[in-house]
């Protein structure tokens, strides 16, 4: 095998069939490429054709009544700026969309990239898996969607087989009194890096009551996750401070984090406890509780 | 110096500005020759093993490979030219016989007609290794029994101890005594540039040229030609622009420059190598970290009587700056406070790391980190203000540097912690003190000195040249080596003004070669604007001493008499005896017939001191006790330089070195498992980034040194010096918890809470 990155083809497929033909007939040494932050950094030897999306019209947010659609290839520079995205519980896409990467990067990287990199730190799927968003797929038989959760397998790796790709990702729309936040923790002073554990939740009320609960974390599993548990405690309840505590705590026993180079498991843990509460009380606030 | 300077003490626009800000400047990971072949080197994966057998056929046979050199190939340097040496005489080691000792340590290296076939080309090179056992932790390797990394019998590279006064005596005279053990990380240079980019070309004449961003090229030029056994004359370093050095560019880079001048010497063209980011992290040096042992005796009143310091520096596979760095350390240690008593030992250690060597500091960031923090201990328990302690002790005017013998001749220390207290707002620091949430504030605050140059430690010679033309304006010939810093426009500087010139008259050339040079040690030690300035101050003032004599005799008037002053030499009492500068140079020059003569001063020699810079840093931080997470915010240091020639530059300089010393403190450090180095990128390794950095206040403080040109001395070196400890210390302020362990992590700080 050669030790440089070097794909000898570049294809620019017209429609959503031709994509996925091409992808399908390199078996596996064909790459989807955007906006090519992370491709073109880690260079795969494996890779025999790129195949660039940018003729398939996948870069729109489009608001409609049963919520928003955004396209794989919309740049992240554009979810930040989205008039669209200013509003609760969507807001926290941008406000994430923010924290991530630099201005550079932003005006390149794309919402498919990020989510289709499938990095245990990324910060985008949290925020996406607490707005209950889904992904649309398209292959060789058509199209396919499924919840942004289960789109994960493992660190690095997704759902889509060969011949997939992503096309879009559908967030629905929210009652009233929903509140949402997305925390990110980093190493000090910096603002520029990736999540040592990131975190989002979502609150949907009626009246005082947590009407719908969703809690979402990062950087503390193969993939981002949900916390059930937490899910569990807040649902039905009155908010207070013993119950957004014990929530977080319980998302903190969900986490299953690793010892890396960035920070400890036992840092991460303890972390995820103080971002869940962060969270929780920012969605609340949110929605005036 | 009574007289108004006009040139000195300017920030005059540096002459390279434009070229750099609109991307014309040529460094040296642009540079192209002719027929150039592009070099790739392959790196041993392994810490410490035996190379038994290279076989590069299959490279050689690759068609657009043009040759291939190894570590069996390449010229072993074990001399020493003329600087601090290891305990056994022995200096760098480059690529010294075949054993591997740092994962990184190159093996061979090949010269292709493009990069691609280079790269290629090393997946065709097959080694057998033997490996042998490592040892990675600098106390298991001064061990009995410890694999031994090198030739002798232990793993110790250099050792000193030095003792002044009777340490036991000034401890039991003490009240208190406090003891403390601090570690400090492994930094690295993170240049703009990469470290490494060379192009070594022996195509031509049987000479060999080596354009690299080096340091100290005329030191450069003696090691290829022992390396290679050329005569000194035969060899030529030219160093383009340079994206920052920091000290990672002192001498040669570790197989670099050999490597590529075997390639150059078998394929019979030029070759140029440059390393990539992850090279540069892996593979060049970084801060030598240390573990420091402090044991302090201080009376009630807080006299520091006795000072014990013991030091182990992990060095890495390699001896690069083991005795140096020590020795600074040892000096910065022995000299800031005026104690009676100091002991100091300093182990400097093999292991089976990646290489250390010389970085802005130079052991100074890290035995400063201890000695405040400690300081800052001792001030809390005996109840005395930490400012006044340091003004308390510390060693200043006219007293005796027991090291060198000399005396203090200027001394800003008292100056520059009161300026920056002032603007810090010392007094009202209690006042300001926040509680809010999960966040707290605190304050503190350290000092510091360092010195210009090296000359009692290492032969430090600055030569310059200063040649008038026809017309009046100068051409200034010097070695000094500008990394970005800026020392070039400073040495203009202390010319023109010299010579009574606008600085727009004197021009020197963007970077040296030393064809056209005379040796200058190079570029360290915070040296150039003191020692260089004082070679270039000497040859200025031989060259107008050598026009006014020309001027005498022209004007039939007293030397003596004569002033130079807008263009006009002229007689103080009677202006109307005058001639134009550039009528009587161009008379000399050319129309004399009987005369030809250039007017022109030249200066070798060394600098007469090392003046010690003095400095003070006020820190306020935010502690999130939820995370660890600390947040500066607000910085205020001030430095005494003697004299600003420049003061933007000097300015820059403190800024830019506060800012690494800020990422010291807090987020960087090399991460090494098993002698592997785990995070050789941006990504992983984190520097404070513009964004990230507080505004910093940056106060120069000047008390003039009588030796220095216009009263200058250093800064650039002594900028971070105290970064970490004033922040560890703002940090135990705001939360009550003191981290001994670089960086200040804030998984650590979350933990100690």
């Amino acid at each position: 095998m050669r030790n440089i990155f070097r794909p000898s083809e570049f294809r620019r497929p017209k429609d959503l069939h031709e994509t996925s033909w091409i992808l399908s007939s390199f078996e596996g040494r064909a790459r989807v490429v955007a906006g090519g932050t992370e491709l073109l950094v880690h260079k795969p030897l494996d890779v025999d054709c790129l195949v660039g999306l940018s003729k398939l019209d996948l870069d729109y947010i489009r608001n409609g009544r049963a919520g928003i659609t955004i396209g794989a290839g919309t740049t992240l520079v554009k979810i930040e700026e989205s008039e669209a995205l200013s509003v609760e519980p969507y807001r926290i896409l941008r406000e994430a969309t923010r924290l991530l990467a630099t201005p550079t990067i932003r005006n390149t990287a794309t919402i498919g990239g990020n989510i289709c990199n499938a990095s245990p730190a990324v910060d985008l799927p949290p925020a996406l898996m607490v707005l209950d968003a889904k992904v649309i797929i398209s292959g060789l038989e058509g199209t396919r969607e499924i919840p942004i959760a289960d789109f994960f397998e493992g660190v690095k790796k997704t759902v889509l087989s060969d011949d997939e790709f992503m096309v879009e990702v559908k967030i629905p729309a929210f009652p009233e009194n929903t509140g949402a936040s997305f925390q990110k923790l980093r190493h000090h002073q910096t603002s520029i890096d990736i999540a040592i554990v990131n975190a989002a939740a979502r609150l949907s009320f009626a009246g005082d009551t947590v009407k719908e609960a969703k809690v979402a974390m990062g950087s503390v599993a193969a993939t981002p996750i949900y916390s059930k548990k937490a899910e569990e405690i807040l649902k039905g309840k009155i908010l207070d401070v013993d119950i957004v505590k014990r929530a977080a705590e319980a998302a903190s026993g969900e986490a299953k984090p690793i010892d890396d180079i960035r920070a400890s498991a036992g840092y991460r843990k303890r972390m995820v406890t103080v971002l869940v509460e962060r969270a929780l009380e920012e969605s609340a606030r949110r929605c005036g509780k | 110096m009574t007289d108004k300077l006009s040139v000195v003490g300017k920030s005059v626009t540096r002459f390279d500005a434009v070229d750099k800000v609109t991307g014309k400047a040529k460094y040296g990971i642009d540079l192209k020759v002719e027929g150039m072949l592009y070099g790739k080197i392959l790196r041993s994966p392994y810490p410490h093993a035996r190379v038994i057998k290279i076989d590069t056929r299959r490279a050689e046979n690759h068609p657009r490979v043009r040759a291939v050199t190894t570590i069996n190939d390449v010229p072993k340097i074990t001399g020493a030219i003329g600087h601090l040496m290891t305990q056994e005489g022995r200096d760098h080691l480059y690529l010294h016989d075949n054993i591997v000792r740092f994962i990184g340590d190159p093996i061979a290296a090949v010269a292709a007609d493009d990069l691609e076939a280079a790269q290629d080309a090393l997946s065709l090179i097959h080694v057998e290794y033997e490996e042998l056992p490592a040892v990675f932790d600098p106390v298991e390797a001064m061990k009995d029994g410890a694999p031994v990394i090198h030739t002798e019998d232990n793993n110790i590279a250099f050792h000193v101890l030095k003792e002044i006064g009777e340490l036991d005596q000034g401890l039991e005279e003490t009240d208190h005594v406090f003891e403390e053990r601090y570690y400090t990380s492994k930094q690295k240079h993170a240049t703009m540039e990469p470290t490494s980019s060379c192009v070594a070309d022996y195509s031509q004449n049987g000479r060999l040229s080596v354009y690299s961003s080096t340091q100290r090229p005329h030191v450069s030029k003696l090691y290829l030609a022992k390396a290679f056994d050329l005569p000194v004359s035969k060899v030529r370093i030219i160093k383009p622009y340079t994206g920052g050095a920091f000290g990672g560019r002192d001498y040669l880079i570790h197989g670099l420059e050999i490597m590529c001048t075997s390639l150059s010497m078998k394929s019979g063209s030029p070759v140029k190598i440059s390393f990539t980011r992850e090279e540069d992290f892996i593979a060049t040096e970084a801060r030598h970290p240390f573990i420091i042992d402090l044991r302090f005796g201080v009376t009630d009143d807080g006299i520091l009587k006795a000072m014990e310091m013991k030091c182990v520096m992990d060095v890495g596979g390699y001896g690069a700056h083991a005795a140096g760095v020590m020795t600074n350390a040892l000096t910065k240690g022995v000299l800031i406070y005026k104690c009676p008593n100091i002991t100091f030992e300093g182990h400097s250690v093999y292991t089976n790391k990646a290489l250390c060597g010389a970085y802005r500091g130079y052991g100074n960031p890290q035995i400063n980190f201890a000695i405040e923090s400690l300081m800052d201990q001792i001030a809390e328990k005996l109840g005395i203000d930490a400012v006044e302690l340091r003004l308390k002790n510390y060693r200043g005017l006219n007293e005796l540097d027991p090291l060198s013998g000399q005396r203090i001749e200027s001394d800003g220390m008292t100056e520059c912690i009161e300026k920056a207290a002032e603007k810090f707002d010392w007094i009202g620091r209690e006042k300001r003190k926040v509680a809010n949430g999960t966040k707290r504030t605190g304050t503190g605050m350290c000092c510091l000195i360092h010195h210009s140059g090296g000359r009692f430690a290492i032969p430090d010679p600055a030569a310059a040249t200063v040649m008038f033309n026809s017309d009046g304006s100068v051409n200034l010939v010097t070695a000094a080596a500008d990394e970005g810093q800026g020392n070039r426009t400073v040495l203009a500087q202390i010319a023109a003004e010299t010579l009574g010139l606008d600085y727009e008259q004197v021009s020197i050339s963007s970077e040296p070669d030393t064809d056209m040079t005379p040796f200058d040690s190079g570029t360290h030690g915070s040296r150039q604007t003191y020692a260089g300035g004082i070679a270039v101050k000497r040859a200025a003032e031989k060259a107008k001493d050598k026009l006014l004599d020309l001027a005498a005799q022209h004007l039939e008037a007293r030397k003596d008499d004569l002033r130079i002053g807008d263009g006009f030499i002229f007689h103080v009492d009677n202006p109307s005896i005058n001639i134009l500068v550039s009528d009587l140079l161009t008379a000399l020059q050319f129309e004399d017939l009987s005369k030809g003569i250039q007017v022109m001063g030249t200066s070798t020699g060394v600098a007469p001191a090392v003046p010690t810079i003095y400095g003070a840093n006020f820190a306020e931080v935010e502690v999130d006790m939820a995370t660890g997470e600390v947040r500066i915010l607000k910085f205020v240091c001030a430095f005494d330089v003697g004299k600003a020639i420049n003061p933007a530059h000097v300015e820059g300089q403190i800024i830019g070195g506060e800012v690494t010393g800020m990422g010291y403190a807090l987020t960087e450090g090399l991460i090494t498992k098993d002698g592997k180095i785990m995070n050789p990128n941006f990504g992983d390794y984190r520097m404070l980034r513009a964004c990230d950095v507080p505004k910093i206040d940056a106060i120069i403080v000047e008390s003039p040194e009588p030796s220095g040109p216009f009263g200058a001395k250093g800064v650039g070196e002594a900028t971070n010096a105290g970064t970490a400890a004033v922040i560890a210390n703002a940090i135990y302020d705001a939360v009550g918890v003191r981290i001994e362990d670089l960086p200040l992590s804030q998984e650590k700080i979350l933990h100690s809470l």
